[in-house]
């Protein structure tokens, strides 16, 4: 054994060697080969020669690394004053990189913290041309939409509920768990294979459970989710929408969503995005959204975005140890000391708008940058800090942004929409879904969409469904509804329903619990089946006019959902899963089952058996012992008995 | 099976089942008491142990510090309570508040079918006082459920003072994994049907509530507080619920395993535990301990705030402090931490509470009898009704021969016909609907024109209903004779 182990390495030395001949004079084939493309294409050349002074940079960052993080910025600024035309991204490749924080205050004392970052690069995966140069579009991401001709992928991870009531609307929300949904291009003929393989691939890229999506989770809705970048057509046979409301969000799904990052975590706001800190949170959703996107207005390009965002919001009594003052090394146990190099512009939004005058917190440092932005319906103002500027770093080279309250009273919020549902009843046989919709407008009505995707092994009563609205039946003016079919496809029910001004809207439907085959049984049947989370799409009523120029320069939060008119803005609300708990055999049972059978078995059918088979006769009285011992021996004699 | 195709054997069989009856009765029925009170006796009885995995091996640290505190508050709930003659929502609203909850209010009304005994009153209003506690990172799936009784004069107070203590405490830990609700009810039970049914939109008794506002998903396990003083001598497990229902054993486990390594006296039953099992004493202890529980159940009626919880399929129990004349004094502190501890290990669960028996009897808190070893007690009383039937059954098949003439002995065959079988279980099924039915409907009526009040008007209805049975079925039974020997002759 040993001695064939010798020879294999051996044998693998060789061919490493063989190889390396081969690559090396491969490589001055295709210098010379260069050389000639030089003269077709001088931006070509331009490129390959920044490549190897940018990974010079690379390499020297590297190596620096290995010293404290402070000291090696401040040594690394004063050995390689490197060009900026390195720095900055280079326009010939069309990639550009952004990143941002936005930290809003929240009336409960509790901080959220909003990261972004956004990837748009200038090109084409759609018309089947090979790409394989990438630069800061992560390449396991592209091959992924080239592969199986996907126009817009969107995912999160989230752990926790976004509490609407305490915290108001979040900049990206998502449902608990994992949620995906993706438009393929029309030219994908076999949608479902397409999606089963991408579902299997993602679930390797982010280390998650995505493989488990089948067709027994996955539905097509006809209006709910609409494509966010530019689109053609938006048919739904090529949309699928999978929710997986039990998956756990922990460290070994935010270790590959950071290294898309073209920093990785080592530069930049991705320093802050610790696990240790980021998990001692109440709520925690990770996303990643890639999309098409216009460059300007006409449209004439268009290209690829990468969305990769971050929410986290931190308790006050938990990791605020119930005071009411906040600042980045508390949040994230980090400070910021420089941006990413390689970002285009990086910076740090802190929503003041409900402290024009310092009267509720206070802010240091103190920033003379302002900001304002239209977002979630609501003129905002904000706080800038550019971290491209060494000023924001101050003397002691480092950002530790400190929001301290002056006074402690926290209500409860009332946003315009908000939702909520539970299982009503009792037993284990039926039970009622009820979703709740408030609408906490005043005066004005505005119409929902509200798409429900329950397993098959919650029945439907579909002829139960019923809407109220102020003790009033509300007709949907629009129902899309598909059976399920057992242990193939769930229900999927899409509503389009008006809520009127200042209501509470109720939609009930009742359903029978089924019982699953023996080996259908989750490990742990006894704590209950999950069901996704409702997904309710709004346009709210605006109380500012939108902004419908997309290509304006915006803040990056203020832009992920399109917004086609002025009058009202586009509001996702998810409610919360639920878990219900169905009918469960004792899993002892088996065993019983056959004790039981075998004795019934053996006792009543050997009994039946017997009577049925057995030929009754008049028994004659019993003979005597003598005449008995007689017929013996006349038997035996061969004599017939007396 | 030979037995049932052999004739000779098988009336071999019935004319022993027959002669001996009465003995085979008296033995079976010795037989079923004996059996019964010998699992009392602790060498029959098997020890309790934890069968929930997720709550037998997981270490939990109590830590809870501020039982002082809690007594303060509790002092300040009191003189609120005694302020606005009630229950104080407004302060219960604010402090639940201010230890970071999110706090809602329900409120009830119920109309009695009799005037309070001591108020003369037929309608009862209240209000619940509840506060979620948000686990981080959790999506509102699963639910625990502290409460505690806002009880009329000074009652209590000390148990609602220590639910706002634990409440403040909890709010600061991470590992919360299941949201925890801590409920203030009003009206004890009246209150916690209320909070239910709403909890879970249905509505069984009647009863008017406004709608939950805010709610922790399914629950998976609950315990009810009642604590009436600064200090107790020893805590009382209460696990009988409605129409006789049983929590888990394991919930019970649970406590008895926290109060030993807290190291506070339980009891079950109000009985302190014993050692002297072989002693006539402690079996008698072990049989009176038993015995309550038996007939707590068959009372049919929830013994705590926690027996409404049972019917919802939520393993719930009551705690009770009692402070008696004992030496050995247990502190706030260390109730509080003994209930955290309970709460952690719930929160540890990752089913609902299913892995041990529904079906016990306990005869100390540390022993119990599963129904596999109590039921064939009861097969042999119930066995006893069979052989009775068994017996009149075959005398009716072959009546014993009559010495007189042919004639008699085949009319005497003929007689018993459907009717008369018929007859008696008509008459006896419409007795039991009257007496359903009637005590309530007449209840109006005869306060008006009686001068009797609701209470008695019952009672005197339900006299009557059973006067006029008893006269029935001796009346019919020689109306149909009389009817038979008319058409005899």
């Amino acid at each position: 054994m040993a001695a064939y182990r010798c020879l294999r390495c051996a044998w693998l030395l060789l061919v490493f060697i063989s190889s390396w001949y081969v690559v090396v004079s491969s490589e001055e084939t295709t210098q010379g080969h260069d050389r000639v493309s030089v003269a077709d294409n001088p931006q070509t050349a331009a490129d390959t020669a920044k490549q190897p002074l940018e990974e010079r940079r690379w390499e020297a960052t590297q190596v620096d690394k290995a010293v404290p993080d402070d000291a090696a910025a401040a040594a690394h600024k004063q050995d390689f004053p490197v060009p900026d035309s390195v720095l900055t991204p280079t326009p010939q490749l069309n990639d550009e990189f952004k990143e941002e924080l936005v930290i809003r205050p929240l009336h409960s004392g509790d901080i959220y913290a909003s990261f972004q970052f956004r990837t748009v690069w200038e090109t084409d995966f759609t018309r089947g041309s090979k790409v394989s140069h990438y630069r800061l579009f992560p390449k396991s991401l592209g091959q992924v939409i080239s592969k199986f001709s996907v126009q817009e992928l969107h995912i999160s991870f989230t752990q926790g509920y976004w509490r609407t009531m305490q915290w108001g609307q979040p900049y990206h929300p998502s449902p608990p768990g994992a949620e995906l949904w993706v438009w393929f291009q029309d030219t994908v003929t076999d949608v479902d294979a397409t999606w089963k393989e991408l579902t299997n691939v993602l679930s390797g890229i982010f280390c998650a459970s995505l493989n488990f999506i089948d067709s027994t989770n996955t539905v097509q809705p006809s209006a709910s989710f609409k494509p966010l970048g530019i689109a053609n057509g938006t048919d739904h046979r090529f949309l699928r929408y999978a929710t997986l409301p039990r998956e756990i969000v922990c460290t070994e799904n935010l270790t590959p969503w950071k290294k898309l990052l073209p920093c990785g975590s080592k530069a930049g706001l991705a320093v802050l995005l610790k696990s240790e800190k980021l998990f001692h949170s109440s709520f925690h959703s990770q996303a990643v959204h890639i999309r098409p996107v216009c460059q300007d207005q006409q449209c004439k390009t268009m290209s690829l975005e990468l969305r990769q965002t971050l929410n986290v919001v931190f308790d006050l009594h938990t990791s605020g140890q119930g005071k009411r003052e906040w600042s980045l090394f508390k949040m994230f146990s980090r400070t910021l000391t420089e941006a990413c190099p390689l970002a285009a512009s990086s910076k740090i939004y802190i929503d003041i708008t409900d402290n024009p005058q310092e009267e509720q917190f206070e802010l240091s440092p103190a920033t003379p940058l302002l900001s304002q932005a239209v977002v979630l319906g609501d003129r905002r103002t904000f706080s800038v800090y550019d971290l491209t500027q060494q000023v924001t770093f101050g003397t002691v080279r480092s950002l530790n942004v400190l929001i301290r309250w002056k006074s402690t009273e926290g209500d409860m919020l009332r946003p315009l929409l908000h939702a909520e549902r539970y299982v009503a009843g009792y037993g284990l046989q039926t039970g009622e879904i009820h979703t709740l919709m408030y609408n906490n407008h005043p005066f004005r009505s505005f119409p929902v969409l509200l798409l429900d995707s329950v397993p098959w092994y919650l029945r439907l009563y579909i002829h139960t469904l019923t809407v109220t609205s102020k003790g009033k039946d509300n007709k949907p003016s629009y129902i899309h509804y598909e059976p399920s079919k057992d242990r193939v496809r769930p229900h999927l029910l899409e509503m389009l329903v008006q809520l009127p001004p200042h209501s509470v809207t109720e939609i009930t439907v009742q359903f029978e619990r089924a019982l699953l085959k023996w080996t259908e049984y989750t490990p742990d049947p006894n704590h209950g089946f999950y069901v996704g989370s409702s997904v309710i799409s709004a346009l709210v009523p605006s109380t500012v006019a939108m902004n419908t120029n997309i290509t304006e320069e915006q803040p990056l939060f203020s832009t992920f959902f399109p917004c086609k008119e002025e009058s009202s803005y586009f509001v996702r609300v998810y409610t919360e899963p639920l878990l219900v708990n169905l009918p469960t055999p004792d899993f002892s049972m088996p065993y019983n089952v056959i004790c039981l059978t075998c004795t019934v078995v053996a006792v009543g059918y050997g009994s039946l058996y017997n009577l049925l088979t057995r030929s009754f006769q008049i028994e004659e009285p019993n003979p005597g012992l003598a005449k008995r011992i007689a017929n013996i021996i006349r038997k035996m004699r061969g004599v017939p008995p007396l | 099976m030979g037995l049932l195709s052999d004739p000779n054997r098988r009336r071999a069989l019935i004319s022993l089942l027959t002669r001996l009856n009465a003995p085979i009765c008296v033995l079976c029925y010795f037989a079923g008491v004996c059996w019964f009170m010998g699992l009392a006796f602790e060498p029959f009885t098997l020890r309790t142990y934890m069968s929930e995995n997720a709550m037998g091996s997981t270490m939990v640290e109590e830590r809870f510090p501020s039982g002082e505190r809690a007594l303060a508050t509790g002092r300040e709930f009191a003189a609120h309570k005694k302020k606005v003659g009630g229950m104080p929502v407004d302060w219960l609203v604010k402090t639940m508040q201010a230890r970071g909850l999110e706090v809602f209010t329900q409120s009830f009304s119920r109309t009695l079918p009799f005037p309070d005994e001591n108020k003369e009153r037929y309608i009862v209003k209240g209000t619940n006082v509840y506060g979620i506690l948000r686990a981080p990172r959790a999506p509102r799936t699963e639910a625990l459920v502290l409460s505690a009784p806002c009880s009329p004069g000074d009652n209590n107070n000390q148990a609602v003072g220590l639910l706002l203590g634990l409440a403040h405490y909890f709010r600061s830990q991470i590992f919360w994994a299941k949201d925890i609700i801590f409920l203030v009810n009003e009206h004890d039970l009246i209150g916690m049907q209320a909070w239910l049914e709403s909890y879970h939109h249905t509505n069984t008794t009647g009863m008017d509530w406004s709608p939950l506002q805010g709610r922790g998903g399914s629950i998976q396990a609950a315990l009810s507080l009642e604590l009436s003083s600064d200090v107790i001598t020893s805590f009382d497990i209460v696990l009988e619920g409605l129409n006789g229902q049983l929590p888990n054993l394991d919930l019970a486990n649970l406590f008895y395993a926290f109060c030993q390594k807290i190291g506070v006296l339980c009891t079950i039953q109000g009985k302190l535990q014993r050692n002297d099992w072989d002693s006539v004493s402690g079996y008698s202890h072990a049989v009176q301990t038993m015995m309550l529980m038996v007939m707590k159940q068959a009372s049919g009626r929830p013994w705590g705030d926690h027996g409404l919880f049972l019917r919802y399929h939520i393993e719930a129990a009551t705690v009770k402090g009692i402070n008696s004349f004992r030496q050995y004094k247990t502190d706030v502190t260390t109730v509080g931490r003994l209930l955290e501890g309970i709460f952690r290990k719930l929160n540890n669960l990752l089913e609902r509470l299913h892995q041990s028996y529904f079906f016990y009897l306990m005869p100390s808190l540390s022993h119990f009898v599963s129904i596999g070893y109590y039921m064939p007690a009861f097969g042999l009383l119930a066995v006893i009704l069979l052989l009775r039937a068994l017996d009149l059954w075959v005398q009716f098949a072959n009546p014993p021969a009559v010495t007189a003439d042919g004639v008699a002995d085949i009319e005497r065959q003929s007689s018993p016909g459907v009717l008369s079988v018929l007859t008696p279980l008509v008459i006896s099924h419409l007795t039991g609907a009257a007496l359903y039915f009637l005590p309530t409907r007449f209840q109006e009526t005869a306060v008006e024109h009686f001068p009797v009040s609701e209470t008695e008007a019952v009672v005197l209805t339900a006299i009557a209903v059973y006067t006029a049975g008893l006269a029935l079925p001796h009346n019919t039974h020689r109306y149909l004779l009389t009817q038979l020997l008319i058409y005899d002759s």
